[in-house]
């Protein structure tokens, strides 16, 4: 039997019915089409659906929908401001090249954010430690590193 | 630095177009994609590796609720297809027999994928097992099971030739090398894995959104097996998310395809990692034995290769790949006397195909390690024995292709300088330093791929606004072609870049063009997208020239303004021009249309003699490793890559490809391996099958070798697979420095170097 | 298709009510890696329990001489746990390297050791401390030794009707120190080859008491007890050391996977056990 489940997604309240055994990255992509966090594995493996639950990063595909019932979620459609200016690391990934094919970038983007949510100056060590289980094939993960350090000072010049 | 020519657009680092769509999650890939009315389908696959298939039962599955088809061999036109004219060997669903583990037997469209999947379970099929081979060469010997009845010996392909005399080369050398070597089978790991919607037309028409590197060449092989013609296929390529050279042809398009076609509804498939896993198509993994002679100051006098490859039961491109790994490394270093025998074998295995470096990552990992062996018993430097060797600008190799530009020995030079200049820091306690080196060659546009087909086109719109759409037939699958070709098409048409858009990939479109592969987007696909721009550029100057009254061969521009050379002040904007041009030719843009080919003709296929790509790509790189002796577990330190490819277009994404492709040679220096037991791939998800992480990867410095190339668009050259090549043997180079052994196979994993570190130290003792 | 019954109690007993109600439900926690048995198909599902809304099960507490650890405290809360850094640093350190930070978001300790993987980070840790799992089931409650809950790859010391409530955990004597560490194919998130894990008290360079435990290398996370007599009352020396990394190389039990081989798995322990002696060893001289 389905169960009904609420949540809040990018700042928008959403009632949905879920089957109890399907994963929050198959709600958010398959009945809210918010196609931002993409599966790679559906194992937590690769990272690429990275989503940001009540503040903290999580792996969707390793979510039950219930569990994510009154849970606050943030996705990559969420880091943009309502005025259509980006987050600094959406900026940086841009600049940077960090983007290629772009399927990791979401989850790669989300990880970052939920790193300088509790480490705004970060070594470089510890962005590539936060990021160890995003998966990217295209970039050598360099221009992905300078990126995020170049959003974390762009950050910390505005404050 | 070469001289800037005062390029507006060449040779800055602009931001990839579609990064604003990805950096927002706009970016719609095919599995983010959903229809009104959309069907999901799911691939029922074979668990033994050669069976006959007895009966095939779909009653039960079609009567569960939310079933709306099943579909198998029945509802498909039962042709014999494939990718290369030479191996037509698929069908869409497996007919009579499966041939590996995971091959496609049938498809489920239901109204959800957990009924798709529970429908699977549903299906009965009866097989009888087939006795099934593996091994590569144990498929050849007489006797061995028969996978495809055409090809009885399992042989797919046999290539065999050779130039200059091998025998006189042997001869006047002064030492004899024999190697063994085995590049293994991996796999791409692109994150997006293959997937597909489809959606039915009126009558026989299909509209189809698949990744895919070769759209158009696609079309033609997915009309045959669908018994349509080409033009009832709009193929449209979205954002892709990553190929590496897996997204080829591959079946579980048409079974999407036949999927939408029963059910007359769209349908959307995508494989699970496991499946990707399972029925992709990995490297083809590549066994030689190699005999080379050398010159006391290392010049080489001949070279002889004998090379068995793994098709797997099916060719995707094996037998182009093959050919490749026989002959294209005669491009990196002038060998006078060659010769060689490649034979690629039918197996019970995943099909096998490309894979960035397409066989010449296979034979580059081999000759790279051939000259670290060679120089070590001719007591030369590894750069030494390169140098004398290595290719040289100009030069015609004994296979008849010209190279043009070659930095090749300042490649060497460069990464050699950089590494001298490193920060000298202190080994670890209980950890050995090595450092080794490998160059690499490829193609810039291999021209005999497709044969008939050769170069590339666009078709390039200037708007009533003045703004400009490029709308090409190649493929943009993350790589930054896109780009690359908004800013060639800036550069030549004196536009402002951000005037210029890039359209979609879609047949209904685009013009005919190839696609991703061979690194020739840059070359090949730029070449056409200035032929296209010099054509609409002629349209729009003569209709500037009657608007300002001077002669059209008088004007210039720059910025999306047309001047007058003598008076620049006399001008119009491109929308002034453009408004003009459309309202008086009756809502006509200004279109132009236009081609590229070297015009050379193709390669021999017999003797595989003649120039086989407009251009020729070269690089060196170093790496420095940090191997824990008590583990055998190697970190990769310092890295430093050259490349010679042309004039960078954008330093910014080539930066990126070198990069990226350092990422991918660690992994298959390293760790990589399809570990695949009587035809199954045991580490069929990324649990198991390891692929580099952020921790994994050092900080790499790269150095562009910058040549001016004659048939480059404005110089430039491709760089895409040269990336690749040269990794895994550097790296396993600077293992063998630190320890003084030799690896010939890949990948040399912790353990495999621990297992040496202990035979070397009993040996010392000794 | 029948969907399974999914339950959410928010209170230990109401789980409890549950589990007598639905015996035959899973009880889900973090859940990382169950779901994934679930994308392979490996575990079948009549019922969830969902025990993530139980709050009075998510704590850490210093109780003076021990320190309690609610059986769903996340890894994550570990490895940022003041408390546990100073009381129990080798559990933080395994902690910090288990799996990714979104999925150490998720995994729960309790979790952790219920699925009782061979590889599990917290396994060696925990066996080495003196301290009971406590699990909860209608009749009352039951005390297991830490030592004594791993049974087997995915067995634990659990009956039916049980749930894990917490772990308590008995503090060292000042003086002791820890260390943990795994070795692994790749540096990025990877699971453990092999594991191990090391309590030493010196007395100078005399070893008073040592403790270690190795992981991925037996059905469960086990005691290194040659090991420890080899060491037990000896004077530290590079000699010892190198005997103590023998002796855990050739009693651990490991076998062969697609992973690694039981050889090289023997390997590491050696290298892993010689590292955290003579990393310890030369911490304590200082």
């Amino acid at each position: 039997m389905k169960i009904p489940i609420s949540l809040t997604v990018n700042g928008d309240k959403y009632d949905v019915m879920v089957s109890p055994l399907s994963k929050l990255v198959d709600v958010l992509r398959d009945d809210l089409l918010i196609t931002g966090p993409k599966k790679g594995c559906a194992e937590g493996e690769c990272g690429a659906c990275t989503v940001i639950m009540d503040g903290k990063p999580v792996s969707s595909c390793l979510v039950l929908a219930p569990q994510a019932d009154g849970k606050e979620i943030t996705t990559i459609e969420g880091l943009e401001r309502e005025d259509g200016t980006l987050d600094p690391i959406q900026e940086e990934f841009m600049n940077s090249a960090a983007i290629q094919c772009g399927y990791c970038s979401p989850g790669m983007m989300i990880m970052s954010k939920a790193l300088l949510m509790v480490n705004p100056h970060p070594t470089e060590e510890e962005v590539r430690d936060a990021l160890s289980g995003n998966l990217c094939r295209c970039t050598g993960y360099q221009q992905i590193v300078d990126a995020v350090m170049a959003a974390a000072e762009k950050e910390r010049g505005g404050e | 630095m070469a001289e800037n020519k005062g390029f507006n657009c060449i040779g800055k680092s602009v931001a990839a177009s579609g990064a604003w769509e990805k950096a927002t999650g706009r970016a719609q890939y095919v599995p983010d994609m959903k229809l009104p009315g959309m069907l999901y389908g799911k691939m029922l696959r074979s668990p033994y590796a050669h069976a006959r298939i007895v009966n095939i039962d779909t009653s039960k599955a079609e009567a569960l609720e939310g079933v709306k088809a099943v579909a198998t061999i029945k509802d498909t036109p039962q042709v014999n297809f494939g990718p290369m004219g030479t191996n037509e060997d698929w069908y869409i669903f497996a007919k009579d027999k499966v041939r590996f583990i995971g091959d496609e037997v049938a498809a489920v469209a239901a109204i959800d994928e957990a009924t798709a999947e529970a429908a699977l379970d549903l299906i009965e099929v009866t097989y009888e097992e087939l006795p099934a081979v593996f091994d590569m060469e144990e498929a050849m010997k007489e006797g061995s099971p028969v996978i495809n009845e055409k090809w009885p010996d399992n042989i797919a392909s046999q290539k065999h030739f050779g130039q200059g005399d091998i025998e006189a080369g042997f001869a006047e050398a002064d030492l004899i090398v024999e190697e063994e070597f085995y590049t293994n089978e991996v796999y791409q790991s692109y994150m997006e894995t293959m997937c597909a919607l489809v959606r039915p037309e009126k009558g026989s028409r299909l509209t189809m959104w698949v990744p895919i590197q070769i759209a158009n060449k696609a079309r033609l092989v997915y009309a045959k097996a669908l018994g349509i013609s080409p033009e009832d296929i709009r193929l449209i390529k979205p954002f892709m998310g990553g190929g590496f050279g897996a997204k080829f042809e591959t079946n579980i398009h048409l079974a999407c395809a036949v999927l939408a076609r029963k059910t007359g509804r769209p349908v959307k498939m995508i494989n699970s990692r496991h499946e990707d896993f399972a029925a992709g198509n990995p490297r083809v993994p590549i066994k030689y034995r190699v005999k080379m002679g050398f010159k006391k100051d290392g010049t080489c006098t001949a070279k002889y290769m004998h090379l068995v490859g793994n098709n797997g039961c099916r060719t995707v491109y094996g037998p182009a790949i093959m050919s490749t790994a026989c002959y294209r490394i005669d491009a990196l270093y002038k060998f006078p006397n060659v010769k060689v025998d490649g034979y690629l074998t039918y197996t019970n295995t995943v099909p096998t195909g490309c894979f960035r470096g397409f066989g010449n990552a296979q034979s580059i990992f081999m000759i790279e390690r051939m000259m670290d062996i060679a120089a070590e018993k001719l007591g030369l430097r590894p750069e030494e024995i390169r140098k004398v060797n290595a290719m040289t600008p100009n030069f015609t190799n004994p296979h008849g292709w010209r190279v043009g530009t070659c930095g090749l020995t300042e490649s060497i030079d460069a990464v050699l300088e950089a590494a001298q200049n490193r920060p000298k820091t202190e080994v670890s306690p209980g950890k050995l330093r090595g450092i080794g080196m490998a160059c690499c060659n490829h193609v810039s546009g291999n021209r005999g791929f497709f044969p008939t087909f050769d170069g590339s086109s666009s078709l390039i719109r200037i708007a009533e606004d003045g703004k400009i759409t490029v709308f090409h037939g190649e493929c943009d699958m993350g790589q930054g072609q896109d780009t690359v070709f908004a800013q060639i098409a800036a550069e030549e048409l004196g536009a402002k870049f951000s005037d210029v858009r890039v359209a979609e990939q879609d047949s209904q479109i685009s013009p005919w063009g190839l696609g991703s592969y061979a690194t020739r987007g840059t070359t090949v696909g730029g070449n056409g997208i200035i032929a296209g721009c010099k054509a609409a550029k002629k349209i729009l100057f003569e209709e500037a020239g009657a608007m300002l009254g001077v002669d059209a061969d008088q004007l210039d521009s720059r910025e999306s303004i047309i001047f007058w050379k003598r008076r620049p002040e006399k001008s119009l904007t491109f929308s002034e021009v453009g408004a003009h041009y459309v309202f008086n030719h009756a809502g006509s843009c200004i279109i132009g249309n236009g081609y590229y080919r070297t015009g050379d003709p193709l390669p021999d296929p017999k003797t595989s003699y003649g120039n086989v790509s407009p251009a020729y790509i070269f690089g060196c790189h170093m790496a420095e490793v940090e191997i824990d002796t008590l583990t055998g577990h190697v970190d990769v330190v310092n890295y430093w890559a050259a490349h010679d490819s042309g004039r960078p277009i954008n330093p910014t994404l080539l930066r990126g490809q070198i990069e990226g492709g350092i990422g991918m040679g660690l992994g298959w220096a390293l760790w990589e391996d399809m570990i695949i037991k009587d035809g199954k791939v045991l580490n069929d998800g990324f649990l198991d099958y390891r692929i580099p992480g952020t921790v994994d990867m050092p900080r790499m410095t790269t150095i562009f070798i910058e040549t001016d190339e004659p048939n480059g668009p404005f110089g430039a050259k491709g760089i895409g697979e040269a990336a690749i090549n040269p990794v895994a043997p550097a790296i396993v180079n600077a293992v063998c420095n630190a320890l003084g052994v030799h690896f010939n196979e890949l990948p040399v994993t912790p353990a495999r170097i621990l297992a040496a570190l202990k035979t070397r130290n009993k040996h010392q003792v000794i | 298709m029948q969907d399974p019954i999914y339950l959410k109690p928010e209170t230990l007993d109401r789980a409890l009510d549950y589990l007598t109600e639905y015996p035959q439900a899973t009880l889900w926690a973090g859940g990382t890696d169950l779901i994934v048995h679930l994308e392979h198909k490996k575990l079948k599902v009549s019922g969830i329990i969902d025990l993530t809304s139980i709050p009075e099960l998510r704590f850490i507490e210093d109780c003076g001489d021990k320190v309690r650890i609610g059986a769903l405290t996340t890894i994550y809360e570990i490895q940022t746990s003041p408390v546990i850094k100073k009381e129990f640093a080798f559990l933080a350190q395994a902690a910090l390297v288990l799996a990714s930070w979104q999925i150490r978001t998720l995994a729960t300790i309790g979790g952790n050791i219920v699925t009782a993987a061979p590889s599990a980070e917290t396994g060696c840790p925990l066996i080495l401390l003196d301290g009971n799992i406590i699990v909860q089931s209608k009749n009352g409650e039951r005390k297991i030794p830490t030592n004594q809950f791993f049974k087997g790859p995915g067995k634990c010391d659990l009956a039916p009707g049980e749930i894990v409530k917490e772990i308590e955990l008995e503090k060292l004597p000042h003086g002791y120190q820890t260390i943990y560490q795994k070795e692994r194919l790749r540096r990025s998130m990877d699971i453990a080859l092999a594991n191990a894990a090391c309590v030493l008290n010196l007395d100078g360079d005399k070893c008073q008491e040592v403790r270690i435990g190795l992981g991925a290398v037996a059905p469960v996370p086990m005691r290194a007890v040659k090991t420890e007599a080899v060491l037990n009352g000896q004077v530290m020396s590079d000699e010892l050391v190198e005997k103590a990394a023998q002796t855990a190389a050739s009693e651990c039990k490991p076998i062969t996977d697609i992973r690694a081989t039981a050889d090289y798995r023997r390997d590491l322990i050696y290298a892993l056990v010689k590292r955290q002696l003579t990393a310890l060893w030369k911490a304590g001289a200082e």
